[in-house]
């Protein structure tokens, strides 16, 4: 009797229906396990985010004043720029120190510095640097308030898309949400509790700034398969609900995005003076 | 009967040294020593003769340096300080001959074929003429230099090594004088130099005396082509740097234009032509020159430079298009001519295994959109600048060198770094006493207006109409502050009509926040210039 090759794994017995793959699922499996990623400069961070920054994703990274955000984006820029690899900051505020970027790790001459003056000069630059197809690009949007962050949803998406095409690491480090959909992770920096030097108990004694304890956690994480597409066979969608169910352990769930009774995962990290 | 060949090699010694003496002068007589590498890893690679006295040497790192001389004055390597010194040393080789070829690194090498002419009534005219080269790039220039002149590049070059004045290698005697010079001289290092040196061969005379068929033989290629060299033979060429040609492309009007738009129009077309020929040369522009024939009588001159050359039509007509809005006419416009000032496009050698590089094109082209974009001085690679105080950076062209072998992700440091507030914040401070360094014990942010406010927005880039298009408001500072470190008090240019003269504070408030703020010594305020974070 002729069975057709798609019907093959239902005629087959069930220890052996589950072994049975398309070409294009094998495929598609390899791409799922392929995703190239950068180090973000921090055990921690890397840990939260499955190895480091998906090369071709986007990261929402979010912190108030003096939660660590910063130095976390500039870790981010050491570790790209001392491997020798062009990284850019679109910084928003003009807050870089070279000095302290070069201290952190930062190879300068590998790092293009643009400093727009208002959230408009900010995404046109982010298009236009996107184009180029650098590792890494961080958008630093700065310090709350946002003129106009929020409602350009629309703009972050096209981010997003050119991100994706150029095969960048797109990362926007925000005082709060503003890409709306368009990043596939969101890190929050929560709790920036400052440690000082020394412990003395003596009121005059001289203090020194010692460093910053951060608490990072996941909001959200989206995992895509690397091609993109959407399968014919459910697939993607599939997937995300594993994650989802990894991330929340409740079964029903389904499709992409967050949910507030997502139970987040944590990372804590120390930052020195 | 034609000139004999003649070369002559001009070369810096110590030359990130004598760039960065070349920008600061003041240090000449310092114990100074120029650095590269970042943080620890950071070695000599020169130092001026008061600090080599001390017995700093290239390859020690700045700890072992400042330990031996705790006095020394370290400078970390400029290239943008070497690329000008580079230019001025070619500037003024090319005021004697036409052909320059750029060795980089402070060495030149100019065809000096028939200068020697040029002086008559010297009893050694090459001798004279090798002293006038000296003495041009040290007053011009700014930079001490040796000359070697032989009959080719090689024996140029080692003959400008062997100091002590202008050195001369008479024609057809590169052999000679070749010949006592160690082998070490012709090769720097391996193994052909060490199994050379195991045979008893140690002078570049001694392997030129061998028959070249016994040393092709056992050496090969590399071999005869080395014995060649001992022999005086060098082929390689001298590679005269062309001066780019410019491309011109022009219109006369057949009636004159008023509007802008109309006029970019027109302009597009002239461009795209004159990107066009660039293209065909493999050039693209680096400047740009518009000049605009006003109507009835008049000219209108005007001139774009890029951060990087580019072919892109659509940028440098954004470019164009800006600066005339920023600084019109003011008549029609009857005709006009476009003057395209190129440069060879960048190109990059890719690698099998290394990192993938950047299109040099599209990076040229990035750069110029982003320069139209923000202005100048908004973008490029961010530089340390060797001063006091913390708000101070350089903008350098962004110029990536292109990626070699994949380099090994280096341990984060997990350093807290500060967000510079530019401009700083104005503050209100309540602080315990009235002395100058009385700890704060209360802040607040005030109206007052900072220090080094923005720019207004260039003319014609419109007026704001969107959330969008107004820039950061200040941050609100304010609150009891809980703890206070300090005070460092940094003092800079004090001969200077404004000097700087501040206390600083590292404060945390009650309500959380970690600020770094200074108050001025001179004018008692209070100022937030950076948000730990």
């Amino acid at each position: 009797m002729m069975i057709p090759i798609m019907a093959l794994p239902l005629a087959l017995p069930d220890r052996f229906a589950g072994h049975v793959y398309a070409a294009r699922e094998l495929v598609r499996r390899k791409q799922r396990t392929t995703v190239e990623r950068l180090t973000t400069g921090t055990r921690g961070f890397d840990a939260l985010l499955d190895g480091g920054l998906e090369r071709g994703g986007t990261l929402e990274l979010l912190g108030r004043a003096s939660s660590g955000r910063f130095s976390l984006v500039l870790a981010m820029l050491a570790a790209t720029t001392a491997r020798g690899e062009p990284a850019a900051l679109i910084d928003r505020g003009s807050a870089l120190d070279p000095q302290a970027a070069e201290t952190a790790g930062a190879d300068l001459p590998f790092l293009l510095w643009a400093r727009p003056r208002d959230m408009r000069e900010t995404l046109a630059s982010a298009e236009i640097v996107l184009d180029v197809g650098m590792p890494l690009v961080v958008v630093e949007l700065g310090l709350p308030p946002l003129e106009g962050g929020r409602g350009a949803e629309a703009a972050w998406l096209r981010l997003s898309r050119a991100a994706r095409a150029r095969h960048t690491a797109l990362v926007v480090a925000a005082p709060y949400r503003v890409s709306g959909t368009a990043a596939g992770t969101v890190i929050e920096a929560r709790g920036g509790r400052p440690r000082w030097h020394p412990g003395c108990s003596r009121p005059h004694a001289p203090r020194l700034l010692h460093g910053l304890d951060t608490r990072l956690v996941r909001i959200k994480q989206v995992v895509r398969a690397t091609d993109g597409s959407s399968d014919d066979t459910g697939m993607s969608s599939l997937t995300v609900a594993e994650a989802v169910r990894n991330h929340q352990q409740q079964p029903e769930d389904r499709g992409e995005g967050h949910s507030s009774r997502r139970r987040p995962d944590t990372a804590t990290t120390h930052a020195v003076a | 009967m034609p000139d004999t060949p003649r070369i002559a090699c001009l070369e810096v010694l110590l030359f990130p040294l004598a760039a960065r003496l070349r920008s600061e002068p003041e240090l000449r007589d310092e114990a100074v020593a120029v650095l590269e590498g970042q943080g620890t890893r950071a070695r000599v690679v020169a130092a001026t003769r008061r600090a080599r006295r001390a017995g700093i040497v290239p390859g020690q790192t700045l700890g072992q340096a400042r330990t031996r001389l705790p006095r020394l004055v370290a400078r970390a390597r400029d290239r943008c300080a070497e690329q000008a010194a580079q230019e001025a040393l070619l500037d003024v080789a090319e005021s004697f001959s036409p052909r320059v070829e750029d060795a980089g690194d402070g060495r030149i090498y100019l065809d000096a074929t028939g200068l020697a002419r040029h002086y008559p009534e010297a009893d050694d005219p090459e001798h004279a003429l090798a002293t006038s080269l000296v003495h041009q790039i040290e007053q011009r220039a700014g930079l001490v230099s040796r000359v070697g002149i032989a009959g080719s590049k090689l024996a140029a070059r080692l003959a400008a090594g062997t100091g002590g004045g202008p050195s001369i290698v008479p024609p057809g005697r590169e052999a000679t004088f070749l010949a006592p010079l160690p082998l070490a001289r012709l090769l720097e290092g391996g193994t052909l130099l060490t199994t050379l040196e195991r045979w008893g061969i140690r002078s570049t005379g001694d392997l030129a005396r061998l028959p070249v068929d016994a040393v092709t033989s056992r050496l090969g290629e590399a071999g005869r082509r080395l014995h060649a060299l001992a022999r005086g033979l060098d082929p390689e060429p001298l590679v005269p740097r062309e001066p780019p040609p410019t491309f011109v492309e022009g219109l006369e009007l057949e009636w004159p234009l008023t509007s802008l738009e109309a006029f970019g129009f027109i302009v597009r077309a002239a461009l795209e032509r004159l990107t066009g020929r660039m293209a065909a040369h493999g050039l693209g522009c680096l400047r740009l020159d518009l000049s605009l024939a006003l109507e009835p009588i008049g000219y209108h001159e005007r001139s774009l430079t890029l951060p990087a050359p580019t072919r892109d039509t659509k940028t440098l007509l954004t470019l164009l298009r800006l600066d005339l809005e920023r600084v019109r006419p003011g008549a029609p416009v009857r005709g006009f001519t476009l003057t395209a000032h190129p440069d060879r496009s960048r190109a990059a050698q890719l690698t099998l295994f290394g990192p993938d590089a950047l299109s040099p094109e599209r990076l040229a082209t990035t750069l110029a959109r982003l320069f139209a974009l923000l202005g100048e001085n908004r973008a490029g690679a961010p530089a340390t600048v060797d001063a006091h105080r913390p708000e101070r950076f350089a903008l350098c062209p962004y110029a990536p060198s292109p990626p070699t072998e994949p380099r090994a992700a280096p341990p984060g440091r997990g350093l807290l770094a500060v967000r510079v507030l530019r401009p700083p914040v104005p503050l209100t401070v309540t602080t315990d006493g009235d002395d100058i360094l009385a700890p704060p014990q209360h802040v607040e942010t005030t109206d007052d207006h900072p220090p080094d406010a923005p720019p207004e927005r260039p003319p014609g880039q419109g007026r704001r109409k969107h959330r969008s298009d107004r820039p950061p408001r200040r941050p609100r500072i304010t609150g009891r502050v809980h703890i206070a470190a300090g005070p460092w008090q940094l003092a800079e240019g004090w001969w200077t009509e404004t000097p700087i003269d501040r206390v600083y504070w590292d404060i945390e408030l009650d309500r959380g926040g970690l600020y770094r703020i200074y108050r001025d010594k001179k004018t008692g305020a209070w100022w937030a210039d950076g948000v730990y974070d």
